[in-house]
C-alpha cells in the first residue's frame, strides 16, 4: 500500500543517473540507457505526486486483540 | 417538657432546607486543601470521597461531567486542592463539598511534579539525542494519535492533503485529557508501534490549559513514546506549552499543523525538483551526443574516411535536433525520444572510424605531417605514408599508383 518510500529511492536513482550523464562517465549505449531510465523514473515520480489522495483511515483495537483499520469519517467533507 | 404554644415545630426536611439555604447563601465557592480518603469512583461515573486534615473531614463529591476533565487519577492518601461549593444533600441531611476542579497539592503540585519527572527522565537519558530516531523524509503512512473530534486531527488531515496527498493519514482515536487520557495515550502509541505500518506518528492535541495538557506530562506516556520504534513527533498545544512528551519524542512541533508540515514534504517543491532533474537529464544526453559527434568529426578530418560527406555533415545537425527534441520530450514522449536517439546512435556507430576500421578499411595519411590522403593525387611514388588499421598503424612507402580503371598517372 505504502508506495511512497519507493519514491525516495527512485529520486535518488534519478539524481545518480543525471550525475553520471553530466560527468560523461558512460559509453554511448549506457548514456542512452541512462537517459531512457531517467525519463521513465521522472515520469513515475511525477505520477506518484499526482496520485489521488489517500483515504483517511482509523486504527482501533480489534475485538480479537489485534487491530482494526477502517475508514475514518472526517466530517469536514471537503475533499480538495 | 414539650414545645410551647408559640414554638414552631419543624419538620426534618424544613430544618435541612433552612440549613441548606443559609449555608449555600453564605459560603462562596472556595478552594479546600486536604487529603483524599474513602475514595469511590462509582459506576455512575461520579466520584465520592472525603477530604480530611488532622482535625476534621469533609464529605465531597465530584460529578462525572466534572471529573471527566481531571488530568490525574485521584486516590486515597493523595493531597489535593479542590475547588467547589458547599452544598447540602437533603436526603442525608449532610453538607458536602461539590468539587468542580481538583489538582494535586503539595509535592503533587503540577509545576513541581513536572520538574521532578523531567529531571528524573533526563537523568535516565530518555531525552538524549542519541535515542532520537530520524523522521522519514517521505512517509507513506502517518499515524495521528489524538482525539478524533479535536482541531488537531482536522489540522493534520488538512495539511497532509494540501502538501502531500499520497501519504495516508491513519487516525488513532485517543482521549487526550481527563483521567483516562494517560492510559489511552500509552495504549495507542503501543498499538501503532505494534501495527508497524506507520512510518511516523504524531502524538498530540491542540492548545489548552496546563491541566488540559497534563496527560502529556505523564510518566507512562513518556516511557511509551520513548519505547516506540516508530518515530514520534510530539505536537502538544501552542508554542509556549512544553510537555514531557516534547522532550522525549524524536521531534517536537509547536502545533499539530506544524507537525504535519514537518512529516510530509511539499508536493510542489518535489515536482519542481523532478522537472529540474528531467531538464538536466536531457541537457546531459544532448551534450554526450554532441561530444560523440565531435569525436566522429575529429576522426574524420584525421583519417579521412570516404564516408558520404552528406551523412557525416548531416549527423551533427541531426544529433542537435534530436537532442533538442529529447530536451523537450515530456515524460509521455520517452519512447519516441528513445527511438530517435537510437537511430542517431546507430548512425554515430556507423560513422565511428573505429567501426569502419574494424570492418577491414584503412586510413592513409602522409608522413610526417599526417595530413589525410583523400585522392591518389596527394601522393607520389616513394611518398612515406602511415596506414592506420583497426589494431594499429604501419608506415610504408608508395611503390606504385593506379587510378580507377587502371589509368596510370
Amino acid at each position: 500500500m505504502s508506495k511512497v518510500p519507493e519514491f525516495e529511492g527512485d529520486l535518488k536513482k534519478l539524481e545518480e543517473l543525471v550525475r553520471k550523464l553530466e560527468e560523461d562517465e558512460l559509453s554511448l549505449e549506457e548514456s542512452l540507457a541512462a537517459f531512457e531510465e531517467g525519463m521513465k523514473l521522472a515520469k513515475k515520480l511525477a505520477k506518484t505526486l499526482e496520485k489521488a489522495q489517500e483515504r483517511v483511515m482509523k486504527l482501533t483495537e480489534g475485538r480479537d486483540g489485534g487491530v482494526s483499520l477502517e475508514r475514518f469519517d472526517d466530517d469536514d467533507g471537503e475533499d480538495d | 417538657m414539650g414545645p410551647g404554644e408559640k414554638d414552631r415545630v419543624y419538620k426534618v426536611s424544613e430544618v435541612t432546607a433552612d440549613v441548606k439555604a443559609v449555608l449555600e447563601a453564605s459560603l462562596p465557592a472556595l478552594w479546600v486543601e486536604g487529603e483524599i480518603s474513602n475514595f469511590v469512583h462509582h459506576s455512575s461515573g461520579h466520584m465520592y470521597f472525603t477530604l480530611k486534615d488532622d482535625k476534621s473531614q469533609l464529605s465531597s463529591v465530584m460529578f462525572k461531567f466534572r471529573n471527566a476533565r481531571l488530568r490525574f487519577t485521584p486516590e486515597a492518601g493523595m493531597k489535593v486542592l479542590a475547588w467547589g461549593r458547599i452544598g447540602v444533600y437533603e436526603p442525608a441531611g449532610k453538607y458536602q463539598l461539590y468539587v468542580e476542579r481538583m489538582r494535586p497539592a503539595g509535592v503533587g503540585d503540577l509545576a513541581a511534579a513536572f520538574e521532578k519527572l523531567k529531571r528524573k527522565l533526563a537523568d535516565e537519558g530518555l531525552f538524549d539525542d542519541a535515542h532520537k530516531k530520524a523522521i522519514p523524509a517521505m512517509p507513506g503512512t502517518v499515524a495521528v494519535v489524538t482525539s478524533p473530534t479535536g482541531a488537531a486531527v482536522r489540522d493534520v488531515i488538512r495539511v497532509v492533503r494540501a502538501r502531500f496527498p499520497a501519504a495516508r493519514v491513519v487516525v488513532v482515536p485517543t482521549p487526550v485529557q481527563g483521567a483516562e487520557a494517560p492510559e489511552g495515550l500509552v495504549r495507542s502509541v503501543a498499538m501503532v508501534d505494534e501495527w508497524g505500518e506507520a512510518d511516523v506518528m504524531i502524538v498530540g492535541r491542540g492548545g489548552g490549559s496546563i491541566e488540559d495538557l497534563w496527560a502529556f506530562n505523564d510518566e507512562g506516556v513518556a516511557r511509551a513514546i520513548f519505547a516506540a520504534k516508530t518515530p514520534v513527533v510530539s505536537a502538544v498545544g501552542h508554542e509556549v506549552d512544553f510537555t514531557i512528551s516534547d522532550f522525549v519524542a524524536d521531534a517536537r512541533a509547536a502545533t499539530p499543523s506544524n507537525a504535519a508540515e514537518m512529516v510530509v514534504p511539499d508536493r510542489e517543491e518535489l515536482a519542481r525538483a523532478i522537472r529540474s532533474l528531467e531538464g538536466r537529464l536531457a541537457a546531459a544526453v544532448r551534450s554526450v551526443l554532441r561530444g560523440r559527434s565531435d569525436r566522429v568529426e575529429r576522426y574524420r578530418s584525421a583519417y579521412v574516411f570516404r564516408l558520404p560527406r552528406t551523412l557525416v555533415e548531416g549527423l551533427a545537425e541531426r544529433v542537435d535536433e534530436l537532442a533538442h527534441r529529447a530536451g523537450l520530450a515530456t515524460s509521455g514522449r520517452v519512447a519516441s525520444a528513445r527511438q530517435r536517439l537510437e537511430r542517431a546512435a546507430s548512425e554515430l556507430r556507423l560513422a565511428d572510424p573505429a567501426h569502419v576500421l574494424a570492418r577491414g578499411f584503412a586510413a592513409v595519411a602522409i608522413l610526417p605531417e599526417l595530413s589525410p590522403v583523400r585522392t591518389i593525387r596527394e601522393v607520389g611514388v616513394g611518398s612515406e605514408i602511415r596506414v592506420t588499421l583497426a589494431d594499429g598503424a604501419l608506415d610504408a612507402r608508395v611503390a606504385s599508383i593506379a587510378g580507377k580503371r587502371g589509368r596510370r598517372s
